[in-house]
């Protein structure tokens, strides 16, 4: 009963009255950068995908919109397998958003600092000055060794294979041998003579 | 002369849209075929593109499977790049058809739907995905070690008896 008093008055407070709460008019686009990466881990020579996704939330169309993110991944750390560091979109219309993906591969293992993105963009159709914008930063993460990633992930069906042959060695090696001399002298019941 | 000057204006503002006239194109793409290491597949489409005129202040649009995604166009080089994102068990293999539109062409698009025709038809091949299916070797193992066991003791047990 307590509960049901509590989740009413709790939806009461949420619930927003149109005629009250009106949204502020920006006239001008804003835009958010959000770069993720959608792979499990960072493994060297393996495949690591990054997302970038960008979000106009202002009322007008962002113009021009740049997203360079060349100083992230130097090099003598990734390989690029396929994707464009810098990319620019003609219009990115309020409410709408773009999603931009690229695959890498790591060179080294060890710790790497994935740092933001930056975006440039003119926030209305009029506007003369660019207006830059930096996307979320994943932050520092552990590249693994690729030695190490087998040895947890992968099928270890060889391994298996070896043991079974050395154990298989020590159970029926000694049965062989069992069972020769059991057919070469058969069992005879000897009972005792009472 | 003014009317002439104004309707010379009026015609020339209608005509912003860029319209590509023959592309000549080539591309390359690539796609994840790692099901257990991604957490979704991602495909990349990058293609360069020619057009009659230089392509400046156009934007592309790229259809694949009903949905429309904007082309993104490299600063430095004249390469364009789409991309988009599935979920693995919508990933078997199979070959994508990316419709290319430009302005002109995406607007035609937007008002007739499926039957307009594109600039250019692009076809990836995505060979499907490789899973991490673990046959847990260890749990079946056991099991027969221990029905091996089960046997000795069994038929040890018989010999003495």
């Amino acid at each position: 009963m307590r509960f049901i008093i509590f989740s009413l008055l709790l939806v009461l407070a949420c619930a927003e009255d149109a005629e009250f709460v009106t949204k502020p008019v920006l006239n001008t686009a804003r835009l958010l950068v959000s770069k993720q990466s959608h792979s499990q881990y960072a493994v060297e020579n393996m495949d690591y995908v990054i997302q970038y996704d960008i979000f106009n939330i202002g009322d007008q169309p962002a113009v021009q919109v740049v997203l360079d993110d060349r100083n992230s991944f130097p090099t003598q750390s990734f390989e690029i397998v396929k994707g464009l560091l810098q990319v620019r979109w003609e219009r990115i219309a309020p409410g709408e958003n773009v999603t931009h993906s690229i695959t890498l591969r790591p060179r080294n293992y060890g710790v790497f600092n994935y740092t933001a993105a930056a975006a440039s963009y003119f926030p209305n159709e009029n506007a003369k000055e660019v207006r830059v914008v930096y996307s979320t930063a994943p932050g520092e993460g552990y590249i693994y060794r690729l030695k190490d990633y087998e040895r947890r992930f992968s099928s270890k069906i060889g391994v298996w294979i070896v043991y079974l042959l050395i154990a298989g060695a020590t159970i029926f090696f000694p049965y062989f041998l069992w069972n020769t001399i059991q057919n070469k002298y058969p069992s005879t019941t000897v009972r005792k003579q009472k | 002369m003014l009317f002439n000057t104004v309707l010379l204006l009026v015609g020339l503002t209608a005509v912003s849209a860029f319209s590509c006239g023959t592309p000549k194109w080539s591309h390359t793409g690539y796609s994840t075929t790692d099901g257990f290491f991604h957490f979704k597949t991602t495909y990349i489409v990058e293609f360069s593109l020619q057009c009659d005129s230089p392509i400046r202040d156009a934007s592309f649009y790229a259809v694949i499977n009903g949905k429309t995604y904007q082309v993104a166009q490299s600063e430095e080089t004249s390469k364009f790049q789409v991309s988009w994102q599935l979920e693995h068990a919508e990933s078997g293999s199979q070959t994508f058809d990316i419709h290319i539109y430009d302005d002109e062409k995406y607007a035609a698009y937007q008002r007739d739907g499926a039957s307009t025709q594109p600039l250019f038809t692009i076809q990836h091949y995505h060979p499907g995905l490789s899973y991490n299916r673990f046959f847990y070797a260890e749990s079946f193992i056991t099991i027969v070690a221990l029905a091996v066991v089960y046997y000795a003791y069994t038929l040890r047990a018989q010999l003495k008896a």
